[in-house]
């Protein structure tokens, strides 16, 4: 079960995020600096699977943004490792060069007619149709 | 898959269109475009966080004031939900905008509909408040003729929906699964596993739906049902045994290439799916031959064709491996999933390492051999500088654990342990830790030393039960009572030195454990005095870091110590520092001290020395009180009355007042509100009558909630947790062999290896002490056997099996794993076998030994042997090998089986009963079941029959404790002896302790033949909340009462098939099936009633409307209504 998206910049800050199961708002921020902080501690040669508490991590970097998904551990992490990557491909089909544009402001003023940025879940639950989204 | 992306998007026409035209004029679009790109804009160039949160509150504020704006249109509202949205995505609240959301999702156009919808599920959770009124709005737009707006609604239904609401759209939803578009056919299948996820017993009744949906002609459709299936089905894989077929066609055409080439990701064939498929599987085959037996093909294709050098290709031979290995087994494809592994552990990819080792962690249980395969690399692994790799590593390590190597681990695993520093990785190590120390300890100075670790390590944050559990262990010891004292003996040393440090500090916990071992076993010290350890003690309680609840146990170990102590200056010193403490308690700890100072004799007896284990006789009834009540009641006190009965009285008091007739209320208490002198006398009489009958009643209540911890034998968590911790007591010296091995390990260490490098020697070291002990016997675990054979034994047998092995083995073998294996055998001469004979003599000794050693178990070694003409058939007898049984009549003994059943059910036929199942059989015994409805309990008979011409010792039938059944032993249950072709039944009573819909009870019989080996017969029976209701025979007016005392009710309305039009029979229907008992029916009005054993009652009130039958629920229990209203929708479907 996927628990929460992420898209986090090299500086640290949220660039996207969805829940999907609730947080309360003042507990997001302190996961989400604590999770970009145990994502940017990490060098190439490790791998991209943190167990941080009692789920894992699983991110991807593409150039100074890193999207990171976190999951309970019923999940194969190869598989969510792929899907972060098809989701990329999916914006980048779309929305111009994604891995080009290393700083969202693009992307979302690129996606700001359908508003398909904020809500993975619409345009995403097509994407990843096979793919669990709780 | 970006196709399908398109797909949705084009479905979505009219979404584009509106924007597109409502755009408007250039100029408003830029506008709109621009606000927020500005606000992420400014956001992204600023640098310190201070600098984000000025502009943000700026923003918001300005926000706040524009969406509050009573001009403000909907178009303007749209690009304020944007901007809110992106506001509380960054962490900075943004509720005032909350009701806008719902607002314009009521209001809009299609867009504005759409953003005001995502606003709401991204801003609320399911339990907020408001969500209740986007209710209307979503039952609006699923019936709109608009598919865009039955997509919104349906999307939305799919994310967040409150849960007492899902009766209003359900039947709308149910409808959309027959849609003729997929996207909103797809969609209502994802909303439907919503509502499966946070009310599983709402949709119970359209599973026959899902199934149509898994059918659908549509891809999407059936990968969505996939969701409700994997989650039906790990709740409960029986049952949906039958879909096996139609899960294996469907990944054989998702293997082979058949979807649509829009699914395939980088020339996958929907990869996600295929995982989700496997996972199925693997819930569907786990010990079930039958169906596994389907799933072997599909499992070696998928095996075959994920040999493409991709990730996700990588993630399906992950998620094969993991199949294979959880199915019923078969050589081949563990052999295939086997090699996968290899690969994955191989890799120079870090990421494909990691999968290996997960996967070795799971399967290694089954087959330690792989562990052996790969030693070098989980070496390597173990000093990997990735963390994340270490602690897999570590957590394989913690699976292959065994008596030979549990130094060599724990002492990896406090390495790691050392260096982390996360609470949650402590926690979680140190639990693992203590539970290996405790299993498997060597001696008991290592034992202590790791504790020790443990908890200095440990400290605050672990788990409460380790310490707990190491005191246990510590007190109630194990077989051997000198091996007990000097293991507390050896406690207390080590405490004392401990203590004795400068400037050390440790964490409470500890200092609690120490304390309890210091008061109660100081005796043992020969050397100091017990008022030494009590100086000790007082120096730690005038310690300004110890907390006071660390205080209180030091000072109880003080009270503990004193009596034995000959002068008691610390003693006098303590109580007069602490009688005049600030802290209550600290206070009444002393006083308690002073008190039983001054009588030594009384303070002997109350604390003797060592008695810690034994139990005390609590008198749960307060009996001893009873000479006080009688004299309080005799001088006019009223009757105690338990809380609840007050609060029970004082409801149902008003409820009296708001809705019964006023004649009733005379009659009754209500008269007390009046104050007059006669209405009080009248009313505390009543009151007292009441509260009499409460007391019966609470009494019982009252016993029934003591019964689990206080019983006649005691304490009795206490009891329970003392034979779960049976397997813990096993610690026994082994150290001579140990050294033993090591000594043989260095021996050919050293001989061996002198032309290798240093470092590579070490390694080998390392490989070979930590994979000692996981031998070949491997083939036993595979077919699923459990091993219950005691550790030293295990170990004897495979020293055997090295040797035996012994002609094949190439003494020169440099691979590791021989290495192992050479020193076993080295061991094995030294301590055993100095008369090495020729060959034949050698096996047969070997042979000989073995059958006086009884490990007959040992199935490999049974096989290898089975050749030798020296065993006798007799002792194979149902070891699995049917050769050696002698062939019986199975029909006879069924036959006779059912006869002796029925004569016992003749004996109950003044109860109801099912009839008898077979839950289980072999050659030698079947066992059926059957259940009798008794009144008060379900009373479970299990009969056993022996058909084999043999005598069966010791049969013994058990159920395992399940959470939610207490099951009480009638009996009876333990035959000394069976005899040949008899039959004889146990019974159990049972009763549930919260509602459910269907439970399992399992169990087991064993039973020994002859005199030499013992088996053992799992079994299981479904039980259904049916089996517990019973009739409840009240009158109307009982009804009336009980109806209003009630607070949970649950409605809904039910279609009657045309059968049971009239109300007359549904509610016959609903007697017969779900045993309601009918109390009146009133025109088109009935009621029943029902109670859930022991005793929880629930009412039913029908009305009929034409063709529906509304029934409406109430009860005290806040689950039951629920669970019953599903099993009345089964039946009045199923009619």
């Amino acid at each position: 079960m996927i628990k929460f998206f992420l898209m986090v910049n090299k500086q640290g800050q949220t660039r996207l995020s969805k829940y999907y199961e609730h947080v309360d708002i003042n507990k997001r921020t302190l996961l989400e600096t604590e999770v970009i902080k145990s994502c940017l501690s990490r060098s190439n040669e490790q791998c991209s699977f943190i167990e941080y508490k009692d789920f894992k991590l699983i991110y991807r970097q593409y150039a100074a943004l890193f999207i990171v998904v976190g999951v309970n551990d019923t999940e194969n992490e190869m598989a969510i490792y792929e899907f972060i990557h098809n989701f990329v491909e999916v914006l980048d089909e779309y929305f111009s060069r994604v891995e080009s544009v290393d700083e969202l402001p693009k992307i979302c003023s690129a996606l700001e007619p359908q508003q398909a940025c904020f809500s993975p879940d619409s345009s995403f639950k097509g994407a990843a149709s096979t793919t669990p989204i709780y | 898959m970006s196709d399908i992306v398109e797909k949705t998007l084009t479905a979505l026409p009219g979404l584009f269109l509106q924007n597109q035209l409502g755009g408007g004029p250039a100029a408003a679009k830029a506008s709109f475009s621009s606000r927020l790109g500005s606000l992420v804009r400014g956001i992204t160039a600023l640098t310190s966080k201070h600098e984000e949160e000025k502009l943000i509150q700026q923003e918001l504020s300005s926000l706040k004031a524009t969406v509050s704006a009573p001009t403000t249109t909907l178009k303007m509202m749209k690009e304020c939900m944007v901007r809110l949205i992106y506001c509380e995505m960054l962490g900075y609240d943004a509720s005032f905008g909350y009701i806008h959301a719902i607002k314009l999702a009521q209001q809009g156009n299609l867009l504005e509909k759409r953003v005001g919808y995502l606003a709401v599920s991204l801003f609320l959770h399911e339990s907020h408040e408001l969500l209740l009124l986007l209710v209307n709005t979503v039952v609006k737009d699923l019936q709109s003729t608009n598919l865009v707006e039955v997509c919104m609604a349906l999307t939305v239904v799919s994310q967040i929906f409150p849960r007492e609401m899902i009766p209003a759209v359900l039947p709308l939803i149910e409808d959309k699964l027959q849609h003729s578009k997929e996207i909103i056919r797809r969609k209502a299948v994802l909303a439907l596993y919503k509502f499966h996820l946070i009310a599983p017993n709402q949709v119970q009744h359209i599973h026959i739906k899902f199934r149509k949906a898994l059918c659908d002609r549509d891809v999407g459709v059936m990968a969505a049902s996939l969701h409700i299936y994997l989650r039906m089905i790990k709740e409960n894989s029986s049952g949906y045994k039958d879909l096996t077929g139609s899960f294996v066609t469907i990944l054989k055409q998702v293997v082979g290439g058949k979807l649509p080439v829009d699914f395939n990701y980088h020339s996958v064939p929907a990869p996600w799916l295929q995982i989700q498929l496997l996972r199925i599987l693997g819930l569907l085959g786990k010990d079930d031959q039958r169906t596994s037996e389907l799933m072997y093909d599909v499992l070696d294709e998928s095996l075959r064709r994920a040999e493409l050098n991709h990730n996700v290709t990588y993630a399906i031979l992950f998620e094969c491996v993991h199949t294979v290995y959880s199915i019923y087994p078969k050589s081949e494809l563990l052999e295939k999933a086997a090699k996968c592994i290899g690969k994955f552990v191989l890799s120079p990819k870090i990421n494909l390492k990691y999968l290996g080792l997960k996967a070795l962690t799971y399967v290694i249980q089954q087959d330690p051999t792989l562990a052996l395969q790969h030693q070098m690399t989980i070496i390597e692994c173990l000093d990997h500088p990735d963390p994340i790799i270490k602690r897999e590593t570590l957590e394989l390590l913690y699976r292959i654990t065994n008596a030979q190597n549990v130094t060599v681990i724990v002492q990896k695993m406090l390495e790691y342990l050392h260096q982390s520093k996360e609470e949650y990785v402590i926690v979680n190590l140190v639990g693992k830790i203590a539970e290996l120390a405790e299993k498997y300890a060597p001696d008991n100075a290592w034992f202590i030393q790791t504790m020790n670790a443990v908890f200095s390590v440990g400290g605050d944050v672990m788990h409460p039960d380790i310490p707990n559990n190491f005191l246990r262990l510590l007190a109630e010891g194990f077989d051997d009572e000198t091996e007990d004292q000097q293991l507390r003996l050896y406690a207390v040393q080590s405490y004392l030195t401990l203590l004795d440090m400068e400037n050390v500090f440790y964490p409470q916990r500890f200092l609690q454990v120490m304390s309890w071992v210091l008061g109660e076993y100081s005796y043992l010290l020969d050397k100091e005095t017990p008022a030494e350890v009590i100086a000790k003690l007082y120096k730690l309680l005038m310690n300004d870091s110890v907390s006071s609840e660390t205080k209180t146990w030091l000072i109880a170990a003080v009270t503990k110590l004193t009596p034995q102590a000959h002068s008691s200056d610390t003693v006098e010193r303590l109580i007069h520092e602490f009688t005049i403490s600030l802290d209550t308690c600290m206070r009444q700890h002393a006083f308690e001290l002073k008190h039983l100072h001054e009588n030594v004799e009384l303070m002997k007896s109350l604390l003797p020395v060592d008695r810690s284990c034994e139990d005390l006789a609590v008198d749960a009834s307060l009996s001893f009180l009873d000479g006080f009540v009688a004299e309080g009641l005799s001088q006019g006190a009223a009757p105690y009355k338990p809380h609840h009965q007050r609060q029970e009285e004082k409801l149902s008091q008003e409820k009296v007042l708001n809705f019964e007739p006023y004649g009733l209320s005379f009659s009754s208490s209500g008269f007390t509100g009046r104050q007059s002198p006669a209405g009080i006398s009248l009313g505390s009489d009543i009151s007292g009558n009441s509260a009499e009958t409460g007391l019966k009643e609470t009494n019982s209540l009252k016993l029934e909630g003591i019964k689990k911890l206080w019983g006649k034998e005691g304490y009795l968590p206490k009891k329970e947790s003392k034979t779960g911790n049976e397997s813990g007591a096993l610690p026994i010296p082994q150290e001579s062999i140990m050294e033993n091995v090591d000594q043989a390990i260095t021996k050919k260490d050293q001989s061996q290896v002198l032309t290798q490098s240093k470092e590579e020697k070490e390694k080998q070291l390392l490989a070979s002490s930590l994979f000692v002990g996981l031998g070949s016997e491997s083939t036993v675990n595979l077919l699923g056997k459990a091993d219950t054979v005691s550790h030293k034994f295990r170990r004897k047998s495979k020293i055997k099996e090295a040797k035996s092995g012994e002609t094949s083995h190439n003494m020169t073998c440099s691979s590791f794993s021989s290495l192992s294996n050479v020193a076993y055998e080295d061991d094995y001469y030294l301590n055993a076998l100095h008369d090495r004979g020729d060959k034949e003599l050698k096996t047969f000794s070997l042979n000989s030994e073995l059958l006086d050693s009884e490990s007959l178990t040992e199935l490999p070694l049974v096989e290898k042997f089975s050749n030798c003409s020296l065993s006798t058939p007799s002792l194979f007898a149902d070891n699995s090998m049917e050769i050696f049984h002698p062939p019986q009549s199975i029909a006879a003994s069924v036959a006779k089986e059912s006869s002796l059943a029925s004569s016992f059910l003749e004996e109950t036929t003044e109860y109801i009963h099912s009839n008898a199942m077979e839950v289980c059989n072999n050659e030698t015994i079947s066992v059926s079941s059957y259940k009798i409805w008794k009144d008060d309990c379900l009373l479970m008979v299990w009969s056993v029959t022996n058909k084999s011409g043999l005598e069966l010792k010791s049969a013994n039938l058990e159920i395992f404790p399940a959470e939610n059944f207490k099951v009480t032993e009638q009996p009876g249950c333990c035959l000394p002896i069976m005899e040949a072709e008899s039959t004889k039944s146990f019974q159990y009573s049972v009763q549930i302790e919260e509602p459910f819909t269907e439970g399992i009870l399992s169990g087991f019989i064993s039973y020994h033949m002859m005199d030499t080996h013992s088996a053992q017969l799992e079994f299981s029976v479904n039980l259904s909340l049916l089996d517990f209701i019973r009739p409840l025979k009240i009158s109307s007016e009982d009804f009336g009462k009980l109806w209003l005392s009630f607070a949970n009710d649950v409605k809904q309305n039910v279609k009657m098939s045309e059968s049971q039009a009239a109300l007359p029979s549904a509610l016959k229907t609903l007697q017969q099936k779900l045993r309601l008992h009918i109390i009146e029916i009133i025109g088109n009005e009935g009621l029943l009633a029902c109670q859930l054993l022991p005793s929880i009652p629930c009412l039913l009130h029908c009305r009929v409307y034409a063709d529906v039958l509304a029934l409406w629920f109430r009860s005290s229990c806040s689950t039951l209504p629920d669970y019953l209203l599903y099993q009345c929708q089964k039946v009045m479907e199923g009619s």
